[in-house]
């Protein structure tokens, strides 16, 4: 296709509808052709410091000679900009995408291809902690919004040439850019084409955080509970995951990575885990097993006992708890789900609430439904003591928050309405649900049921390192894993 | 779902393991009490001893061409495939019934009276069918979590009736009535309903050994050696007072001032007939080889009508609980017709 | 949309056949100790409610035999009546052999008793004590765990004294007796009768 300079800007305009975020800056370069060009960019995504420096002084400075267009173009390639992040292309796509991300594009009048050089200077928030993942030993630093920078982080702590990183753009609209990451020696080939596969299925028009892609990349008709899609925003977590062939997903805006397959005893794994001593491991990790437990069921099975079997409640509780229950007005089910919701709205107000707001209505909070409703006898202490408890135990595996919620509440219905017996249908139910489950064909569930004895040595123990060290665990090779 | 993998044949093994042993958890009156221990004991042995002999035309078959019955009868005889298919599923059905009924008696009756036992049994069934449609690899799965519930709640049982051990002079004595004790025996011959399971899901299993079905009845045995001891000991003639005797038994148990074990025996048992339904339904669809979830829905339909009717009326439920005709049952779909084609089969090489 | 539709019609269906009928906590009447004695040539069968109170709330009821009383007791006095929690039943002394076999017998027969619950005979003065202080029943239970210290061949359960009356060769039964002559103390006492079936 024939570019010429006044083609190209046109184009530019019409596409970009004058955009006055659009720049283009019309040169003449010193030669006896006095050969017109453009350098395009977006205001607001290039550094002007690099921009001049890379670009504007040294095409200026430069005496091409008696050079045509296309020699001057490779001029300006080879021996012009002191630019290493440099490429030379000709589609209209292109143009648009380059200049999109920051690059500063050059065009010369009679020449069908360009240049885009890497001149990026957007702000973006600093490296920081993870709020979401915070350790007490391990790295500080957690990702970011620009991909290039998050790239670089795997990169440097993984200084393997095995590292690949492919580039795939979704969103047919916001056009973002992701990339694949995984080690070519641990991850199966088929799990990467897989995930490929399914990506190029998204066809929604914006992508701006992971959790868009996720559903994409859960295999089809499996439980949608819980998820087989990880999320990580801690450089270490994913490198540890890419070790065991799983598949990192970056995507361009948000600092989560995806991490596939997910399984459901990593849930309860933590870097901490691996950096503190093997039996304090150990012992935070049975904790966080009876935290979920306890977040899932203990609400529940008060509803159970105080509505169909008090007499396997214990005498100095019972008397206690039937003589508080007795003068509220609310049935104990009802009970339990109006301080659950209750919960779940303060939880939500306080996510969103400003900060100078937040003592306040932390004090409202605490107070109104606390302490004013209990001596009102609206609720009773012990109803709210145990929902608090099992709301703070489920923040103990915050990644599994959604999926403990909603159990919560299936599981108090049931207990209202079929006591014991309805819990215990319903965890068979949810653990047949869990079990058919399965990410990118492995089993959700693997190391527990398929049960793998050396898989045992991460899951309610943290073995030392040295046996750990001793095997390396593939995710492909769990049994049953579908490889096709 | 992952309905073209081979699973573990251990993990078969170990959920037809937990099937069998859930056999005694809904035994009523079914063990003598004018026997003693020992020759209780011996029923019980003789009993699984039976069970050991029906597993044998399955294992044969796996053992030789790594593959089930069905399979097997798909392939030879094309034309037999709908009857065949009917006769099993009638077996499964009946089957079914055999533990279903029971169990909604024993909840109805021990547990909780003021509930209907057909809405029991409409739920479970409900959430069976789901199972069903899941596939037998993901009901082994489940077994595994089953079996870890199985044993805590054996632990407790079993040690919390510890201190109730009361032991008379004549209590290992050979004191027999010889009646009694053939009814006996065939009670026990029950868990050989694991072998027509197994006739119909070994193929879809790899790694198979000899060992497997042989531990799968030893570890039953002991289990029912302890709560014949437990029931025998701990609860002694009290246990005559009352139906299902290992219900009993669970509410003997006790660690000082925590009670309630009977909460966690009643769990046990819903999730172990859980399982045996639901396998009995995959076992179905494997027969049907199409529409799993439809064939679930209308099989469980089937045994939930016939449980209905069992409910009214007392001589349809004497039928699918009578001990000699599910036994003879199984021996047919067990023994006589994989037997036939095996028989057959060399007959035509 | 399918599962949904199942889930709301099993949920509706358990709702409305029995489920929820339950014997919710705050309106449970759980009895911790039921005590026989005769009282004006009439047999008197006092059930002690589970309460915060010092003094247990209690209920008195004429009946010949436990069956009768807990029969009555359900119908007319304690709509809400729950003995899983019982943990003592009190027999005076001049009913051992007239009253106590034919209310164990019945107590064997029936789920709801825990067989481990204790049986033990008593004096007047220990029933009014027990009608005067729920603490008391914290003493007799250790008083009789002593007592089973002391001399294992005693039998203070339903089921122990059940299983041992039924093996009885006429040499009697050991069970406890609740004395209250200084202190409360557990002395034994034997009984040989046997059950009817």
């Amino acid at each position: 296709m024939k570019h010429t300079l006044d083609k190209i800007k046109l184009s530019l305009n019409e596409m970009f509808s004058n955009s006055s975020d659009l720049t283009i800056k019309d040169i003449i370069l010193k030669s006896n052709y006095k050969i017109k060009g453009a350098v395009i960019t977006i205001e607001g995504l290039c550094s002007k410091d690099e921009l001049a420096q890379s670009v504007l002084n040294p095409l200026m400075m430069h005496d091409f000679g008696t050079s045509t267009p296309q020699a001057a173009l490779e001029t300006i390639l080879t021996s012009v900009s002191g630019s290493c992040d440099m490429t030379r292309f000709n589609s209209t796509q292109e143009l648009i995408a380059f200049i999109t991300s920051g690059f500063a594009v050059i065009a010369l009048d009679g020449c069908d291809d360009m240049i885009a050089v890497g001149v990026q200077g957007y702000s973006y928030r600093s490296v920081s902690e993870p709020e979401s993942e915070v350790v007490q030993r391990g790295a500080r630093e957690g990702f970011t919004e620009p991909l290039r920078v998050n790239m670089s982080m795997i990169r440097r702590r993984m200084k393997n040439p095995d590292l690949i990183f492919e580039q795939l753009t979704v969103g047919t609209e916001s056009k973002t850019q992701i990339m694949i990451c995984y080690l070519k020696h641990c991850a199966s080939p088929s799990l990467v084409k897989k995930v490929k596969t399914r990506l190029n299925e998204c066809q929604l028009p914006t992508i701006f955080a992971s959790g868009y892609l996720s559903e994409y990349l859960e295999d089809k008709s499996t439980s949608r509970l819980f998820s087989g899609v990880g999320i990580s925003e801690r450089p270490d977590t994913v490198c540890g995951k890419l070790t065991e062939g799983r598949i990192a997903i970056i995507v361009d805006g948000t600092p989560a990575v995806i991490i596939i397959p997910r399984l459901f005893v990593e849930e309860f794994q933590g870097v901490d885990d691996y950096s503190n001593r093997s039996y304090y491991a150990t012992l935070i990790r049975l904790i966080k097993y009876l935290s979920f437990f306890f977040a899932v069921f203990a609400p529940a099975l008060y509803v159970a006992l105080a509505q169909f079997h008090p007499e396997y409640i214990p005498t100095w509780i019972l008397i206690k708890t039937s003589e508080s229950l007795a003068v509220t007005p609310l049935p104990v089910t009802l009970e339990v789900l109006l301080i659950t919701f209750i919960y779940e709205i303060m939880k939500e107000a306080g996510l969103r609430i400003p900060k100078s707001l937040g003592h306040a209505v932390s004090i409202v909070g605490g107070l109104v439904v606390g302490e004013s409703a209990v001596n009102a006898g609206i609720i009773t202490a012990s109803t709210l003591m145990v929902v608090a408890t099992a709301a703070i135990s489920s923040y103990v595996t915050s990644p599994l928050y959604p999926p403990v919620t909603i159990l919560r509440v299936i599981l108090i219905i049931t207990a209202g309405v079929a006591g014991l017996w309805g819990i215990v249908l319903v965890t068979a139910v949810t653990i047949i649900s869990m079990c058919s489950k399965t990410s990118l064909g492995v089993p959700y569930m693997s190391s527990l049921s398929p049960f793998s004895l050396r898989s045992m040595r991460d899951v309610f123990i943290r073995a030392s390192w040295k046996k750990l060290g001793s095997h390396t665990i593939r995710v492909q090779k769990f049994p049953e894993t579908e490889e096709k | 779902m992952q309905p073209n993998i081979k699973f573990s044949s251990k993990r078969l093994m170990l959920s037809l393991m937990l099937c069998s042993c859930s056999v005694i958890l809904l035994q009523n009156h079914n063990v003598s009490p004018k026997n003693s221990f020992t020759v209780n004991l011996l029923c019980m042995l003789g009993g699984l001893a039976v069970s050991a002999v029906m597993f044998l035309p399955s294992v044969i078959l796996k053992k030789t061409r790594d593959t089930d019955f069905l399979t097997v009868s798909a392939q030879s005889t094309p034309k037999l495939k709908i009857p065949l298919a009917a006769v099993y599923a009638l077996y499964f059905v009946y089957a079914a019934e055999y533990f279903l009924l029971p169990y909604t008696d024993l909840f109805c009756k021990k547990y909780y009276p003021e509930v209907s036992p057909c809405v029991i049994g409409l739920c479970l069934l409900g959430a069976c069918v789901y199972a069903a449609y899941k596939g037998a690899n993901i009901i082994s799965r489940f077994g595994l979590f089953l079996f870890a519930f199985a044993l805590l709640t054996n632990l407790l049982m079993f040690g919390g009736s510890i201190t109730s051990l009361d032991f008379a002079n004549d209590s290992f004595a050979l004191k027999a009535d010889w009646d009694s004790a053939l009814s006996t025996v065939i009670y026990f011959c029950a868990p050989s309903f694991i072998a027509v399971i197994y006739a119909c899901l070994a193929g879809e299993t790899k790694n198979f050994t000899l060992k497997q079905p042989l531990f799968a009845l030893f570890f039953t045995a002991l289990k029912y050696a302890l709560v014949l001891f437990f029931v025998s000991f701990a609860v002694g003639a009290y246990a005559q007072r009352q139906d299902y005797q290992s219900f009993i038994l669970s509410r003997v148990a006790h660690f000082d001032g925590f009670a309630g074990i009977e909460s966690l025996f009643v769990a046990l048992a819903t999730m172990s007939v859980f399982m045996i339904i639901s396998l009995f339904l995959s076992c179905i669809n494997k027969s049907a080889q199409q529409g799993r979830l439809k064939n679930s829905i209308l099989f469980a339909a089937i045994i939930f009508a016939v449980s209905f009717i069992a409910e009214w009326n007392n001589s349809v439920k004497e039928i699918f609980i009578n001990d000699y005709i599910f036994i003879i049952f199984t021996a047919v779909v067990a023994v006589l017709i994989p037997l036939a084609y095996i028989f057959t089969g060399r007959k035509a090489k | 949309m399918k599962r949904s539709i199942a889930a709301i019609i099993i949920l509706a269906l358990m709702l409305f056949t029995g489920c929820s009928s339950s014997h919710r906590i705050e309106t449970a009447a759980v009895i911790e100790n039921v005590s026989v004695a005769r009282v004006s040539g009439q047999l008197i069968y006092t059930f002690y409610r589970l309460s915060s109170d010092e003094k247990p709330p209690k209920t008195e009821i004429a009946a010949s035999s436990f069956e009768e009383a807990c029969t009555l007791a359900r119908e007319k006095y304690i709509p809400h009546l729950t003995l899983a929690k019982l943990r003592l039943l009190l027999v005076h002394r001049d009913l051992k052999d007239s009253v106590m076999p034919k209310d164990i017998s019945y107590i064997s027969t029936q789920t709801y008793f825990s067989p481990v619950a204790y049986v033990a005979l008593c004096d007047d003065e220990t029933i009014k004590k027990v009608g005067e202080s729920s603490h008391i029943l914290n003493t007799v239970e250790e008083q009789l765990k002593l007592c089973q210290k002391r001399s294992p061949q005693v039998r203070l359960d339903y089921l122990s004294i059940f299983n041992s009356l039924q093996r009885d060769d006429g040499n009697g039964v050991n069970i406890a007796f609740i004395n209250s002559d200084k202190e409360l103390k557990a002395d034994i006492e034997k009984i040989s009768v046997k059950y009817e079936n």
